[in-house]
């Protein structure tokens, strides 16, 4: 089942090969690495890009999204075995 | 038993295409929206899976936008409202629908699809119409360019469409529903009476539940039958529908393939709100609709349309719908002017609304013209100067920071206010 989150997180990520890619986040003081991203879409929110990621980090699944315009990184949701929030 | 019509004394004439050969291949994804959420989120694949249309997931409310292939073997169906689902598929899967995700991988789809041809039309978020006619031999022949577009899509998207190639729309759709998932199905012309002969009624896009009572009231149950029955009779019984449902047992469409970047003109602009098991409460429903009136609007300025006529729709308990229309007097895309009109729409059905609570509201703008082809100015427009200042300072805001960062005092946690309205599904049409 998910858990809607939407928090704003710390992310480390990394640009490679013209594509922003996120390697682990902070969230409620416990770091997340990020093991495969599974699923990544952009988005508008007004006149700001925003990129939504799948990712895996342990058994978790978790939905993390960016808003260019701001500049927050936001855990959106929890799915699988790492939804026990 | 035969239709009832049998023997009767006119023969029936084979409707001719006016249109010279065509070849146009129909592309579905295969449970679109829940094979998204299964390909980016492993834990859901091979399980029941519905992506559900609602604002609170441990909620019964909302309808079930796209269920699973592994759902559907439960009798689980988009369109299904959560709670039916719930009782029906109590250990599944339900995940809140991520529209922004689905059109971003229609949009790829789109770009996959126009390497193939430029008459593209994109039919909906899951489905677009492709008219291969002047490029199928750049690729051997339809059939091969419709196989290699639905490994490119597979491939690249990592997703399953099914595949109809006919020659013309209505057959292309029809055949991309013989195989799912991953099918691929081509119709020619000459083995359209034996494919279609045994299929029922309903196979017909666009015939619905309704549509297929009457039928049966007729004895006509497949589409063989339909074809027997004499133009004129279905004319008489159903109007213009009647043409091309005779049409349509031919497998004759002529409708082209509208390329998107052309576009159509826009007929209207509405919104409406489903409200679960419906609320009587007057202040409640005309905050809705004040809501409602903010959303269409806001479309018609995006769109660049003014529109002349409002229309309030009502579904009363869970019989009756109505629908009371009017006219502005000018034309505007001011959301105080329509709401204006559609709250005395609104205030006229009082009466039956407290008979039956309103399970639905929905407003409309009809009467469109282009805001470039010029408005009449009215002796009202002086009053609206405000407004318009206001509007388009909220139109900014929304533009620069999206739909959500503004919104009315009168519409702030309207959801608290009124305790016990639910807000289920919120549909624009």
């Amino acid at each position: 089942m998910a858990v809607d989150v939407h928090e704003p997180i710390e992310v480390s990520a990394v640009f490679t090969r013209g594509r922003l890619k996120p390697v682990s986040f902070i969230w409620g003081r416990r770091h997340y690495k990020i093991s495969k991203i599974t699923g990544v879409y952009r988005y508008l929110v007004g006149a700001s890009a925003c990129y939504g990621y799948t990712v895996r980090s342990g058994d978790g699944l978790y939905e993390i999204s960016l808003n260019t315009g701001e500049m927050i990184w936001r855990l959106e949701r929890v799915h699988g075995h790492g939804s026990g929030v | 038993m035969g239709p009832a019509f049998r023997g009767h004394l006119c023969p029936v004439r084979r409707p001719v295409s006016r249109r010279s050969a065509r070849t146009i291949i129909h592309v579905d994804m295969d449970a679109y929206f829940a094979s998204v959420e299964q390909r980016d989120l492993p834990v859901y694949r091979k399980k029941p899976l519905l992506v559900c249309h609602t604002d609170d997931l441990s909620s019964y409310r909302g309808i079930v936008a796209a269920a699973s292939y592994e759902a559907r073997e439960f009798g689980v169906r988009a369109g299904m409202s959560v709670l039916e689902a719930k009782l029906r598929l109590p250990g599944a899967a339900y995940v809140a629908g991520n529209y922004e995700k689905y059109l971003h991988n229609t949009r790829l789809l789109i770009r996959i699809c126009e390497r193939y041809t430029d008459c593209l039309e994109v039919y909906s978020i899951d489905e677009a119409f492709l008219d291969i006619t002047p490029t199928a031999r750049f690729f051997g022949s339809a059939e091969e360019a419709a196989a290699r577009l639905q490994g490119e899509v597979s491939q690249k998207l990592r997703l399953t469409c099914s595949v109809g190639v006919g020659p013309n729309k209505l057959v292309a759709k029809m055949a991309s529903e013989f195989k799912k998932p991953f099918g691929l199905t081509v119709i020619r012309p000459e083995d359209l009476p034996e494919i279609f002969a045994p299929l029922p009624v309903e196979s017909i896009p666009g015939v619905g539940r309704r549509m297929r009572k009457h039928l049966d009231a007729m004895g006509i149950r497949t589409i063989g039958q339909l074809a027997e029955v004499p133009v004129g009779l279905l004319r008489e019984k159903f109007g213009v529908i009647g043409e091309v449902l005779h049409e349509a047992a031919f497998g004759i469409d002529d409708s082209p393939v509208i390329p998107t970047h052309k576009g159509t003109d826009v007929k209207s602009f509405g919104q409406s709100l489903s409200l679960g098991k419906g609320s009587a409460d007057i202040d409640y429903l005309r905050d809705v609709l004040l809501g409602l009136c903010d959303g269409a609007t806001r479309r018609m300025r995006k769109a660049g349309y003014l529109g002349g006529t409002v229309a309030v729709y009502l579904c009363l308990g869970r019989l009756f719908d109505l629908s009371r229309r009017t006219g502005l007097g000018c034309y505007t895309d001011l959301p105080g002017r329509v709401y204006g009109i559609a709250k005395d729409l609104l205030l006229r059905e009082r009466a039956s609304l407290d008979i039956y609570p309103a399970t639905k509201v929905g407003v409309s703008v009809t009467n469109l013209i282009k805001r470039e082809d010029g408005r009449q100015i009215s002796v009202f427009d002086v009053l609206d100067e405000r407004e318009t200042a206001v509007t388009a300072v909220v139109d900014r805001l929304k533009d620069k920071y999206g739909e959500k960062a503004v919104t009315r005092c009168s519409l702030m946690g309207i959801r608290n206010r009124y305790k016990g309205a639910p807000r289920a599904e919120i549909g624009i049409f």
